[in-house]
């Protein structure tokens, strides 16, 4: 009988076609497992284009508030693995994220040692838009840096989009966003019932005699919380601005806030005979904006709470002591699973 | 107020000595010209008189009196010093320059009132600046600035006027007058004292004279008597000649003409260098 | 002729102090916080009469931010210019100041130590003026190792004490945190008497009083001295002693100021030649006519940087920005001289 004799030559082209297949199936195969997330393209605060091939893994940078985007999503410092400088971090951080304490210090501001970053080997450097120039240092040695100009609310949840996406933390970034939209949305509503509204000023840390203007994070929380800004239409473009104490004594604010990271006190103040004659003095209206484990007026996730803080001290009977708490509770219960007091955070 | 040099030496702290051991008087109503070649001594001498300069051995006695341990003012009551330059940086006027004469009988923090303007003025006026008082000592002429100088220590009202080289500047003209002014100034009850390297002016004061060699030595005496052509040459190592004028009555000194580097012909002094 | 001279300088004396009592009031009545001459007097005639202000927050502006600055101003500039026509007398050199034996860089090391230490205000003043007189000291040293008394001995000296702190300044402003001891130590060095309190004013007050009056007791026999050392030696006066307190006092007027206001240059140097248009050389007159000048000055130098822009202009850019153009402008008057 005539079988199907299948000679040398046809058996190897079947078996080379039966190959390419194969090898195209697995190609195919391969390229879906090598990119199980697929690779992620950002657009910056400066407007880059900044591609990752994965969520980044080994964060570095020299600012507080954004690597504290990264510490809020992951609610720890893991991911971090190179930071400015040991005196940088938030209090807070050792009770929450301790493991930041030991981590490498790469430098601060203009002084950053490119050849401990290179050893550290980060796959994304998170840079503040003051020192956007540093970037070219960075890309060449091939860390991706992601530039963020933080300051008021929209910038906080945009950086909170970035950095999530940039960390594979999109859904976390997604309910802190969702939380801050309502806490403002909440305390708005409260301010509008508000009968009177306090002036306020806010101070710098440095200087007692600096200002916050109308370009900061501080006099937005203020003006949102039901407070009205001393310095509002003053200096519009410049941040923290000098004064003269003379000026101060003019603007006469009913309350005075100053910095948790102030070089003075609220003491200080009350007991300088130059500023006696304002009123906030008079009624001894000068607090120390919370908290004392983190500034809750940087521009971070937790300036959230500032803004809760602020209505709370300038309209208790509308938004109590219990309300705020419970507020702060929310929050850090979500973001690092514990709650700290009201002394430990410096609330009265 | 008689002032007496004894046995008077000076040597710098690096050891070098200028003189050795002077001894001679300062007299009231004359004028004592030191003579001597540059480099001599003659004006480490009157710093010495003036205690501007401490003496490394010997004493001046004022009336008896050493002045190793006075105090500054007293020397300056007694001793004036004109200097050879005055080079003032500001432009005080000739009156409250010649007003600063009378420092030394003025308490620390006193300020010159009527009284020592008075003094100042009286000193100007003898000097015949009147025209001047009231200018400004940096735009007058260098003659003008030595008599404002005297002026100055007229008005201290020492005993004894020490100037220093007070003709080296000044043409042969304003040479006579100041000399004639030394003259009148010893008339007038100070002693004066003046250093010069010229022989004529010696000759022309024709008072007494102390002559101060290279070697620190010194002879002290008349001019008439001692002021010889040996002493002249030997001085300036050079032939000098010495010679009466009848005619005009005035003893000069000329030199006898260009030798081979004006050498004494006589002895050729082997440890003289020019 | 005495008798007129003497009625010029008196007339002048008096010009420049009510000139001085004028601008104070016009001084007081500038300011962010309004007010105007009849508010200024009306709460001065309060205070006389010890009855209760009727605006608090005026009586605090005028009492206890004001009048504390403009006392400072005041004293810091009658300070600078007459330690700087001592100086000039006692060297007899017209083209001197008050920094020539390196009072303000020592004083400068001073206060960057005292920032870097985290000092507050009185820390800083204090040592300031410490090593203020110590840069001093050091210069005098010096003339003492060269075994001269003389001025360029002096002058010299203070040249190398001079660099030196420069020097050991910028060591510190190297270490320094560039973001707040930096910029604390370069806005020092800047000058400005915005912050001074009345404490410190106070500190330095006595200082003012008795090596000013000294200085002014013994202006006629700085006279003496500006003509040379070895004339004022005949005239009886013990020049090593007398020239040693008044530099010394001169050191101590500079010091001081500089402690209280930081370093603020060409007020030692060109008020006392401003004087000189006004009285002549003469100390006796000179002197008193240069501390009211030099007050004024400050004071109207002061109170422009704090009333003609929203931002401050430091102090000693302003004496800069004024005193280089002014002082070529007298240069050129005298220029005869100057050839």
């Amino acid at each position: 009988m005539r079988a199907f004799k299948i000679n040398k030559r046809q058996l190897g082209t079947v078996l080379a076609c039966i190959t390419m297949l194969f090898v195209l199936a697995t190609c195919g195969v391969a390229g879906e497992t090598s990119n199980p997330e697929g690779k992620i393209t950002l657009v910056d605060h400066i407007g880059r284009t900044v591609e990752l091939p994965g969520p980044a893994q080994r964060v570095i940078g020299t600012h507080n508030p954004t690597m504290n985007m990264v510490v809020v999503l992951d609610g720890n410092g893991h991911r971090i693995v190179g930071f400015g400088n040991k005196d940088m971090a938030f209090g807070l951080y050792d009770l929450v994220a301790p493991e930041i304490n030991e981590v490498t210090q790469i430098g601060k501001g203009r002084n950053i040692n490119m050849e401990t970053v290179m050893a550290v080997k980060p796959d994304l450097m998170m840079m503040p838009a003051r020192f956007a120039s540093q970037v070219p240092q960075f890309e060449e040695i091939g860390v991706p840096c992601l530039v963020l100009d933080v300051e008021k609310f929209e910038s906080i949840k945009s950086a909170l989009t970035l950095v999530g996406k940039a960390t594979g933390q999109d859904e976390r970034a997604r309910r802190l966003n969702d939380f801050f939209d309502e806490k403002i949305k909440k305390i708005s509503a409260i301010a509008e019932k508000a009968e009177t509204k306090p002036t306020v000023l806010m101070l710098s840390g440095s200087s007692m005699t600096a200002v916050s203007t109308d370009a900061m994070l501080q006099n937005l929380m203020i003006e949102t919380a039901g407070g009205i800004n001393v310095t509002a239409g003053f200096q519009p473009d410049e941040l923290w601005t000098d004064v003269d104490i003379e000026q101060i004594i003019a603007w006469n604010p009913e309350v005075i806030y100053i910095p948790v990271y102030a070089d003075y006190t609220v003491e200080d103040i009350l007991n300088d005979p130059k500023w006696s004659s304002i009123s906030a003095v008079q009624n001894r209206r000068v607090y120390m904006f919370p908290s004392k484990l983190e500034p809750w007026d940087y521009p971070v996730a937790s300036s959230a709470l500032g803004l809760c803080w602020t209505c709370y001290n300038l309209h208790p009977e509308l938004y109590s002591f219990e309300d705020l708490m419970a507020d702060v509770d929310e929050f850090y219960q979500f973001v690092y699973g514990q709650t700290f007091s009201a002394e430990r955070l410096g609330i009265e | 107020m008689n002032i007496s040099v004894e046995s008077l030496g000076f040597s710098y702290p690096n050891g070098k000595r200028v003189f050795k051991s002077l001894t001679f008087q300062i007299t009231k109503g004359r004028v004592l010209s030191i003579l001597g070649p540059n480099g001599a001594g003659k004006s480490t001498l009157l710093a010495c008189i003036a205690r501007l300069l401490m003496p490394t051995r010997g004493d001046i006695l004022f009336d008896g009196r050493s002045y190793l341990r006075m105090r500054q003012r007293e020397i300056a009551c007694a001793v004036g010093l004109v200097p050879q330059d005055i080079v003032p940086s500001f432009h005080y006027s000739v009156l409250d320059y010649v007003v600063t004469g009378c420092a030394p009988r003025m308490g620390l923090f006193q300020k010159p009132k009527a009284e020592e303007y008075e003094i100042a003025w009286t000193a100007i006026r003898r000097m015949r600046l009147e025209h001047i008082a009231e200018q400004s000592i940096m735009k007058i002429s260098g003659g003008e600035r030595q008599q404002v100088a005297i002026a100055r220590v007229l008005a201290q009202r020492p005993s004894v006027i020490l100037l220093d080289e007070p003709t080296s500047h000044l043409d042969i003209g304003n040479q006579m007058k100041v000399l004639s002014m030394l003259r009148e100034l010893a008339d007038d009850g100070y002693g004066v004292v003046m250093t010069t390297h010229n022989p004529d002016h010696v000759f022309l004061l024709d008072d007494e004279v102390a002559v101060l060699d290279r070697n620190g030595n010194l002879i002290f005496g008349n001019s008439h008597d001692i002021v010889n052509e040996e002493l002249l040459s030997e001085l300036y190592g050079t032939n000098l000649r010495v010679l009466d004028l009848d005619e005009i009555k005035r003893r000069v000194c000329i030199a006898e003409g260009l030798g081979e580097n004006g050498q004494i012909t006589k002895e050729s002094d082997a440890s003289e260098e020019m | 002729m005495e008798f007129e001279r003497n009625r010029r300088y008196h007339t002048i004396l008096a010009g420049l102090a009510a000139a001085l009592a004028g601008f104070c009031l016009i001084a007081l009545s500038v300011g962010r916080y309004s007010m105007n001459p009849a508010d200024v007097i009306r709460v001065l005639v309060e205070r006389i009469t010890d009855t209760t202000p009727s605006d608090y927050a005026m009586h605090n502006v005028v009492f206890i931010i004001r009048i504390p600055r403009i006392a400072s101003a005041i004293l810091v500039g009658a300070s600078l210019s007459l330690s700087g026509a001592v100086y000039q007398g006692v060297f007899k050199n017209p083209l001197v100041s008050p920094d020539l034996l390196g009072v303000s860089s020592g004083a400068c090391v001073g206060a960057a130590i005292a920032i870097l230490g985290g000092g507050g205000m009185s820390m800083i003043q204090v040592s300031a003026f410490a090593m203020g007189m110590i840069a001093v000291s050091i210069s005098v040293a010096i003339t003492r190792l060269l075994r001269s008394d003389s001025n360029m001995a002096l002058v010299l000296a203070g040249i190398v004490t001079s660099g030196f702190m420069t020097s050991v300044l910028g060591i510190l402003k190297y270490v320094a945190d560039p973001e707040t001891q930096l910029a604390e130590i370069v806005f020092w060095q800047m000058g400005s008497v915005a912050s001074v309190n009345r404490a410190q004013m106070l500190a330095v007050l006595p200082v003012f009083i008795i090596c000013g009056s000294l200085l002014l007791a013994l202006s006629w026999r700085i006279n003496i001295l500006s003509f040379g050392e070895d004339e004022a030696k005949t005239l009886g006066m013990n020049v090593p002693l007398f020239r040693g307190i008044v530099i010394a006092c001169a050191s101590f007027l500079t010091a001081s100021a500089v402690s209280i206001s930081g370093t603020i240059g060409w007020i030692g140097l060109v008020i006392p030649h401003l004087g000189r248009l006004l009285t002549g050389p003469n100390n006796t007159k000179l002197l008193p006519v240069t501390i009211l000048l030099g007050g004024l000055f400050m004071l109207i130098v002061d109170t422009l940087s704090r009333a003609a822009m929203s931002v401050e202009i430091p102090l000693s850019i302003l004496t800069g920005i004024i005193g280089a153009p002014f002082f070529a402008w007298l240069l050129w008057r005298q220029r005869e001289a100057v050839r």
